[in-house]
């Protein structure tokens, strides 16, 4: 990935750091940053950066004022101009506001910065949530960490107007390049993790009075906080999961009733707890949540199981357990950073942990249920057309991200995603899916190129969370009806064959279109609309207006 | 305290161990340059508490007029 580092104070000493491994931008001097931006024939323009992180220095770019209005007038004509810059195609990384200079130490202005501070950080949330591909770098929590008197040096800034002292600037550096990698590289989805010495200290069942160590002191306490922090890699998306050697009444009672327990069974979308081996139980795990098992993550006290899992089981990540216990919740979070970050979340991340435990329920009314139509109906399916403006980034995030169910694996960057639906030669079908047991959120989207007489089915990516309900069926019945109505009589489409979509490579076959070519791994199909065409499929479709 | 300003000038600057001694002359050294300089002073201030100013900083030619100032 190509970067540039933009900044109103110097900050060639991190570009330095970061030229030693990376391609970097250099802009010529600073303090130029929105001149740059604004102006699409500067020299970052020729060389197109995928990334653009802007490092702002607060005081610098307020001008040192002590007056709120007219600081806020700096900051609202920095952010008009930042915005009217912002390109589809790039993304950027924006710091957040921190106050550095002697005068503001003065108790005056201390209710100044921190208006300062909290009104550049909300002009610089409302960006975000604008804007798809703009985010926050968290500069003032790496300042924090270190500590303030850390993080400035009066010696660089006076000499060259290097604020940042060498171990800020080496922090900023690594949070350049975390950004990169998760920008970069798809997150992991599962956590699964044993339960003994593992979530808590001892063994279960062992003791019948005090079961195991889980408490607000020592070793207990250690176990408690690492909880913490997994219950929040929950609430940010990460799927957990069991999978443990214990009798299971033991384990789910001290899960179930143990007052110092952070994590409920409710937290776990899968659990195994049995004797059986953990890389069958951990096969299990990823085709009962129909996920690869690369994108599993395990976690266990005991060197024999994770060795196991290694030698079995390759594409499972398998991270290191800490010798000192101590360090477990600070390993946990690093092993969030380093498998589980994500550049944003949307919805449906939020909801993962709810919509698998659906995909579970779901899954056992299927056992209870002889005839597969009957239990279709019994789910109350709705499949509602939703408005795809409102939702550019989970549609990004699905064309980008999703391989079995993906019939032409094309990818589309926001940008190209905006210009199709400027376009009116292109029409984009949104779909959200919902049951009884919850709401998936936005789970298909299928891209056509239309004209008056013949329209091409271009894209038709669905998330395989939903898959096998016959969904895709009443989509391109869906969007036959549509078509029918607008007097359109061909519709064509194709698969192009890749190493993950073969779930849908006869899926035109099986709703009857018919194959017009088939060479070099792209079947061509198309449709006749006059042709009364039954699609089989037990869902109720709506239409948002 | 030579040694210790030897290394932290290595260290700033990304330079292997031996690249620089006591008789190095600033000039001769391609990644010590005006940005470089700053950054080797402001390390040097920062890490061993020296209290070099700009002045003393801008007359520097060599390790030695630097060992010189930190008393070593």
């Amino acid at each position: 990935m190509k970067i540039a580092i933009l900044s109103n104070v110097n900050i060639n000493s991190v570009i330095r750091q970061l030229n030693r491994t990376n391609n970097i931008y250099q802009a010529d001097g600073y303090g130029n940053e929105i001149g740059i931006l604004l102006n699409k024939k500067s020299n970052l323009y020729a060389y197109k950066p995928d990334i653009v992180f802007i490092i702002e220095d607060t005081v610098e770019l307020i001008n040192h004022l002590d007056n709120f209005d007219n600081a806020v007038k700096l900051i609202d004509d920095w952010f008009n101009n930042f915005e009217l810059s912002i390109e589809g195609d790039t993304l950027y990384y924006v710091s957040n506001a921190y106050i550095n200079g002697p005068e503001y130490n003065l108790g005056n202005l201390i209710n100044f910065s921190s208006s300062i501070i909290s009104y550049w950080n909300e002009k610089l949330d409302k960006l975000i949530l604008k804007h798809a591909n703009v985010r926050l770098l968290d500069i003032y929590r790496e300042i924090l960490s270190i500590g303030f008197d850390n993080s400035f040096s009066t010696t660089t800034w006076y000499m060259g107007r290097i604020p940042y002292s060498q171990i800020l600037c080496n922090r900023i550096s690594d949070l350049v390049l975390h950004k990169v990698c998760i920008e970069e590289n798809t997150a992991k989805k599962v956590l699964l993790l044993d339960l003994d010495n593992t979530l808590w200290g001892g063994l279960a069942g062992e003791n019948d009075i005090d079961p195991v160590e889980l408490t607000d002191e020592h070793n207990g306490l250690i176990y408690k906080t690492l909880q913490r922090v997994i219950k929040q890699m929950k609430n940010s998306g990460v799927i957990l999961g069991i999978v443990s050697k214990n009798n299971l009444d033991d384990a789910m009672h001290i899960i179930n009733n143990n007052h110092h327990m952070v994590l409920r069974e409710d937290d776990f979308v899968i659990k195994k707890i049995n004797w059986n081996n953990k890389v069958d139980n951990i096969r299990e795990v990823a085709s009962e949540l129909n996920l690869g098992l690369d994108s599993i993550v395990f976690f266990d006290d005991n060197d024999t199981e994770r060795y196991l899992v290694k030698e079995a089981l390759p594409e499972v990540i398998v991270p290191d357990f800490p010798k000192n216990i101590n360090k477990l919740p600070d390993v946990m979070v690093d092993i969030w950073k380093k498998y589980f970050d994500k550049p944003m979340l949307t919805k449906e991340d939020l909801n993962k942990t709810e919509e698998y435990r659906a995909n579970n329920e779901r899954n056992e009314l299927k056992h209870n249920t002889a005839d597969f139509n009957d239990y279709l109906k019994k789910l109350d399916i709705v499949l509602k057309r939703v408005i795809p403006e409102h939702h550019t980034a989970r549609i990004v995030q699905l064309l980008n991200k999703t391989n079995q169910f993906n019939l032409t694996t094309v990818r589309h960057s926001l940008n190209e995603l905006l210009d199709m639906m400027a376009d009116k030669n292109y029409d984009i079908f949104t779909y959200n899916v919902s049951d009884r047991f919850g709401d998936s959120g936005v789970v298909a989207v299928v891209i056509v190129k239309n004209s008056d007489h013949e329209v091409f089915i271009e894209d038709f990516v669905m998330s395989c969370r939903v898959m096998g309900r016959k969904i895709e069926n009443a989509i391109i019945d869906d969007i036959e009806d549509y078509y029918r109505k607008k007097k359109v009589q061909i519709i064509n489409s194709k698969y192009v064959k890749t190493d993950k979509n073969f779930p849908v490579s006869e899926l035109f076959d099986s709703l009857n279109y018919s194959i017009v070519s088939n060479s070099g791994g792209e079947k061509k199909y198309k449709l006749d609309l006059s042709a009364n065409c039954i699609r089989d499929y037990s869902l109720k479709k709506e239409v948002e207006v | 305290m030579k040694d210790k300003v030897i290394k932290i000038i290595e260290k700033t600057l990304n330079l292997g161990e031996g690249t620089i001694t006591e008789n190095t002359i600033i000039n001769d050294v391609p990644e010590w340059d005006s940005l470089g300089h700053v950054l080797v002073i402001g390390a040097l201030n920062e890490e061993l508490g020296l209290d070099i100013s700009i002045d003393d900083a801008m007359e520097m030619h060599s390790v030695q007029d630097i060992l010189k100032k930190a008393g070593a």
